[in-house]
């Protein structure tokens, strides 16, 4: 009877495994991806082969958002090889209905600015969705992701300016991924 | 008490995984971890500038969001002439699923 008693408090009963493997392995995925995010940018654009060469799409970052009322941008950028220009499109969610007219980068004393053209405006719940396009060269857009500096985004609308700023440890983890994507297209060209 | 331990065990996991977070169109699906793109369409039309793309969502299988359509997918890029379309699925222990689709073109 005691032995039994030892015997069952040193087994971990299969159902313990049974309904905690699926977390301790999302964990793990979690974990891994956390850790080598750095390193590891292939989840972060995706690339094709075309006709006039490759072209590279660096997937939606998310991260800036507005000081006062935390409204969200979120960006993506193409870069076609041989060119010079990246497109650099984004999504603005805002309750105000805004008319924007362009976009200006700031990092350190970098500045780049570009006039935007509208993809379209529609409605996502209470709020709109903003769509516009910008377009920025490659090397000022190369040396605007630089992890070392704190980064801005100003979004020139006709009566404001909206103010958009990413958190210090975001911008590091997404200015180095870009960094090396554009390391890789460089190798490329 | 082994035995009804063991039935619960295998009652559970048939009920995690009766209805997963799978995407029908991935050419290949992993138990664990899916990870694939593959081709969906191609046209005549020469030449591709812009990306655009578009997302659907499944959480356990029981929640699905999302609009993973072409058209999405183009107002995205601000396509109009397409060039090809791939879309990609993945997927971890069937708990979430992700469906994208990429439209390049002019």
């Amino acid at each position: 009877m005691v032995n039994n008693h030892l015997r069952e408090a040193g087994e971990i009963p299969p159902l313990f495994f049974v309904l905690h493997l699926p977390g301790l392995l999302l964990l793990f995925f979690c974990l891994n991806t956390a850790f080598y995010s750095a390193q590891n940018i292939n989840s972060y654009y995706v690339s094709s082969r075309v006709d006039k060469g490759s072209i590279y799409f660096i997937r939606a970052q998310k991260g800036f958002k507005s000081k006062p009322g935390a409204n969200k941008l979120r960006y993506d950028m193409t870069y076609l090889l041989g060119k010079d220009s990246v497109t650099f499109n984004f999504s603005y969610f805002d309750k105000k209905p805004i008319v924007c007219d362009s976009l200006v980068l700031i990092n350190g004393s970098k500045r780049l600015s570009s006039a935007l053209s509208k993809i379209f405006i529609e409605t996502k719940g209470k709020k709109w969705h903003y769509r516009y396009g910008a377009k920025f060269s490659f090397k000022d857009t190369q040396a605007f992701f630089n992890p070392e500096q704190e980064a801005l985004m100003l979004l020139i609308c006709k009566n404001a300016v909206v103010e958009l700023h990413c958190k210090k440890r975001l911008w590091k983890k997404h200015a180095g991924v870009n960094t090396r994507i554009f390391e890789l297209i460089n190798l490329n060209r | 008490m082994k035995k009804i331990k063991g039935l619960a065990a295998m009652a559970t996991v048939a009920l995690i995984f009766s209805s997963c977070a799978m995407s029908r169109n991935a050419p290949l699906t992993g138990f664990l971890y899916t990870s694939t793109k593959s081709p969906m369409a191609v046209t005549n039309n020469a030449g591709a500038s812009k990306v655009g793309t578009s997302e659907a969502m499944s959480i356990l299988g029981w929640v699905a969001t999302g609009d993973a359509s072409i058209d999405a997918a183009c107002k995205a890029g601000g396509v109009t002439k397409i060039h090809h379309v791939d879309e990609e699925c993945t997927g971890i222990l069937g708990i979430i699923a992700k469906y994208k689709v990429y439209v390049y073109g002019e």
